[in-house]
């Protein structure tokens, strides 16, 4: 996805003179002449990229964190499972960085990507069937006004 | 006593119930020379090392051990509200408490099974199968209450909880 836009502009202009990790760099673009000269649509590209990767690397760190310490208070499957498919959330800007950086193929960062799609869906929905499960056993201690709604062991 | 170690009594004091790491962020010296003035601290009897819930809280010496664990529970954002809905009410079903206060009820029993746990609320059972929940020592717990305000992070973690818990309950 990230090196999609720079990959048109070579397919059209055929004028790359170099590629680093599927992120080709036109040498001359002939097409976007003035827009290069104006505002450098590569290096736009390039410090976006590395802003975006910053900040989901941020953000998806700093929710894994959080379902961290509350999987450590709560101890329990579900909280486990969202743990888990957060933690596949930060794995995804880190594929991104190798790719910019050149250390995984675009190929390889595409498969990577959505196989961490289908990691959090899968987790997300263990989650969920799991607390549909919980709920059929007596566990629930508080949630009835009839019932006994205590634990008296 | 040393200047470090006065701060570090002094940071205790001021917010009791605190945690290490929070120790740490809170002064400005490092984790090595906050364990070694807190050890030293300990040895001499001006701190208390209390744990609770898998955490080790520190206090200053006096807080007894009913204050101590009502501390450490009280330190949670959902809990405190919890033990404020119970003390402005008096007593109140589960139920009640999970309308009043928007909370899942999953929430609300992760928490009180805490505050059952610390002694901070009682259960009673009335006509053999409703539950009554009212706090053990409402003027105490109210004072506590005023003692403590949850950090920044616990208050994002209890969100968090809040909301994981909402949306698993559905």
């Amino acid at each position: 996805m990230y090196a999609d836009p720079s990959q048109q502009v070579g397919r059209v202009h055929g004028t790359f003179d170099s590629s680093i990790g599927g992120l080709s760099v036109p040498k001359t673009a002939p097409g976007l002449e003035t827009a290069v000269l104006e505002s450098g649509p590569v290096d736009w590209l390039d410090w976006h990229l590395v802003l975006l990767l910053a900040l989901s690397a941020i953000g998806s760190l700093i929710v894994f964190c959080l379902a961290a310490a509350a999987f450590h208070r709560r101890r329990s499957m579900p909280y486990l499972l969202i743990t888990g498919a957060l933690g596949a959330l930060v794995m995804r800007p880190i594929v991104g960085t190798g790719t910019v950086l050149g250390l995984i193929s675009m190929q390889t960062h595409h498969t990577i990507e959505h196989l961490l799609d289908l990691i959090i869906a899968g987790l997300l929905l263990a989650a969920i069937v799991m607390v549909g499960r919980l709920e059929t056993n007596p566990g629930s201690k508080y949630n009835s006004e009839t019932t006994d709604g205590g634990n008296r062991q | 006593m040393s200047e470090t170690r006065g701060e570090i009594r002094a940071a205790i004091a001021g917010d009791p119930g605190v945690h290490f790491n929070a120790l740490v962020r809170e002064t400005p010296f490092a984790p090595g020379q906050v364990q070694y003035h807190v050890r030293r601290l300990i040895d001499s009897g001006d701190v208390v090392r209390h744990e609770r819930f898998g955490r080790t809280h520190y206090f200053a010496p006096e807080y007894d051990d009913w204050e101590r664990d009502a501390l450490a529970v009280l330190r949670r954002e959902t809990a405190a509200a919890i033990a404020t809905a119970l003390y402005s009410r008096g007593t109140s079903r589960p139920n009640e408490l999970v309308e009043a206060l928007g909370i899942p009820r999953s929430t609300l029993e992760h928490h009180l099974d805490h505050l059952l746990e610390c002694d901070v609320v009682e259960r009673e059972y009335v006509r053999g199968n409703h539950v009554i929940l009212s706090l053990s020592r409402p003027a105490e717990t109210a004072a506590l209450l005023e003692t403590v305000d949850p950090h920044p992070r616990s208050r994002l973690v209890d969100r968090f909880e809040r909301l994981v818990d909402s949306f698993l309950e559905g």
